[in-house]
């Protein structure tokens, strides 16, 4: 039997979102195709070019957002390494470095990719995200190729004297306006089987973790670093358990942002203080530390306060950590508030 | 004779859903939405004006001699099936790819993806057997049990079609390669403890 031979596809965007997942957009001859990967699955969805009706997008601050939150990272990174350097202290050039490199790379790549925007397609039956689309030069470049091919496929524009066009009001025949698209957001407002425990969790330990962060820079001994750790890893648990929540239930948008915000602002942390407590046990003991106690006992004799540039990254992260803290709590409850009046409203 | 398709189905801002007016269709330049103030793109093409087409029914049979569609007797055939050549009248064709093809066929090439235009998810064997050879190297003891598990998939699913997308089928070589590499390791270093 005939078989049509095998598609030939040309990438137009690539993007990533969410937990792990791959969004991009490929060309074909007569569609365009969306997949979402998680590298062990894909699923494809096709908009054939007779059919797209509009393409619509809307810029949003997240590039600017992200420009100012990797300015002020690579300020207080590029403080650090200026104040290690004329300190000669070794651990904190190292460390420095260790971060204002990818810092540094992040900015100038968010610099050059431009203005972020949120894409949709309008189809004959309904609007679709397309999450590959997240820049307005990726846009451009997307309708530069399509329009010759949906020219080819739709033909010319209508002659512009239709009634239809004749006022400034769309279709006066269509039904009413919806309030929201359709979005790639998952889970919907019916959507009430989380009830946000461990968004509250999370952002109640940050508050928690700020207070201990502050504690430690004047005072550290070996239960309060073993109870530090235990609360960064009660934290980490329930941020992992908040993202992946977040994804399956309907979250009010900005705390999951501020969950995301958390894990980068933990992971960075981490590594800041781990290569700065070994470049510094290194150099304050020269190979005496043989076992783990020796090497815990060295880490918890490591007192902020003695070292300015950890003590003032310490200062940062805990006021990082409260702000995030107390945010995700406001934003979350009044999110919830807010659903909730509307479910009610949708109810009645 | 087309109908326009009732209901809310036209260009709205993101944010807020307020309808964009007909006449900043296709600015080129980004505009304000009338009430949140976000700034929108639209672009509109033609299909947006003619709105859904209604199916077709089908001609019924006017003479004795005309040929049929297999699945309505009494209705005149269009056109043929690409894949097993019975005559489709204009409600049974579907047109795929710029070929007819009948719904039995649609359903077969749907359930066995044969047809790849239908495929709508595919299992990437080669990234889940690359992944079972690198991450158990994390916690080493149990690469001598996922090692041979990883070789198996990675023959096991040699042949099968894969990502519809352009893909060398370097994941699986490389499965089988840290795959052996770690099995050798195990060798090397039990014929050294022995």
């Amino acid at each position: 039997m005939n078989r049509v031979a095998r598609m030939k596809y040309k990438r137009l965007a690539r993007n990533r979102t969410g937990l792990g997942k791959r969004h991009s957009l490929w060309l074909a001859d007569d569609h365009l195709l969306a997949v979402e990967s998680t590298g062990y699955s894909e699923d494809y969805t096709r908009y054939y070019l007779k059919d797209i009706q509009a393409i619509t997008a809307r810029l949003t601050a997240a590039g600017k957002a992200w420009n100012a939150v990797l300015s002020l990272a690579g300020a207080v990174v590029l403080y650090h390494l200026v104040t290690g350097i004329a300190d000669g202290s070794a651990p904190a050039t190292a460390a420095s470095v260790f971060f204002a490199v990818p810092v540094c790379a992040l900015l100038v790549a968010n610099i050059i990719q431009g203005p972020t925007c949120k894409c949709h397609i309008l189809m004959p039956l309904g609007v679709r995200e397309l999450p590959s689309v997240g820049r307005v030069k990726t846009l451009e470049k997307l309708l530069t190729r399509i329009r010759p091919l949906i020219g080819r496929y739709q033909g010319s524009m209508p002659d512009p004297d239709l009634p239809e066009q004749e006022s400034d009001t769309p279709f006066p025949s269509a039904g009413p306006a919806p309030k929201k698209p359709v979005s790639g957001q998952t889970g919907n407002l019916a959507d009430s089987g989380y009830g946000g425990g461990f968004h509250y969790a999370a952002f109640s330990l940050l508050l928690v973790d700020a207070a201990f962060c502050v504690l430690q820079i004047f005072y550290n001994d070996r239960a309060l670093m073993a109870l530090s750790a235990v609360l960064n890893l009660a934290l980490i648990a329930c941020i992992i358990m908040a993202l992946v929540r977040q994804y399956e239930h309907h979250t009010p948008p900005i705390s999951g942002k501020l969950v995301w915000g958390a894990l980068i602002m933990m992971v960075t942390g981490f590594i800041y203080v781990y290569l700065f407590a070994i470049f510094s046990i290194i150099s304050q003991f020269k190979g005496n530390v043989k076992t783990q106690g020796d090497i815990l006992a060295a880490f918890a004799n490591i007192k902020p306060i003695d070292h300015p540039a950890l003590a003032v990254f310490a200062f940062c992260y805990a006021g990082l950590s409260a702000c995030i803290g107390a945010a995700g709590l406001v934003s979350y409850g009044r999110g919830r508030v807010a659903r909730n009046i509307t479910l009610r409203d949708s109810e009645s | 004779m087309t109908t326009r398709l009732n209901g809310p189905n036209f260009p709205a801002c993101g944010g807020c859903g307020a309808p964009v007016a007909v006449s900043r269709y296709n600015a080129r330049e980004t505009i304000l939405c009338s009430d949140c103030k976000s700034r929108l793109r639209v672009e509109v093409f033609p299909a947006f004006f003619r709105g859904l087409r209604p199916a077709q029914k089908g001609e019924s049979l006017t003479t004795e001699g005309e040929a049929s569609c297999f699945y309505h007797g009494r209705k005149k055939a269009a056109a043929l099936c690409a894949e097993c050549g019975r005559f489709l009248c204009a409600l049974c064709e579907v047109r795929i790819g710029g070929r007819s093809i009948c719904p039995e066929c649609v359903e077969k090439g749907r359930a066995d993806g044969s047809m790849e235009r239908l495929v709508t998810h595919r299992t990437l064997y080669d990234g889940i057997a690359l992944s079972v050879s690198i991450l158990p190297m994390l916690f080493v003891f149990i690469t001598p049990i996922t090692a041979p598990i990883a070789i198996f998939l990675a023959l096991r699913h040699w042949n099968k079609p894969c990502s519809i997308l352009p893909r060398t089928r370097i994941r699986h070589a490389l499965a089988v390669a840290f795959a052996l590499l770690q099995i050798a390791g195990w060798g090397v270093f039990l014929a050294y403890a022995i």
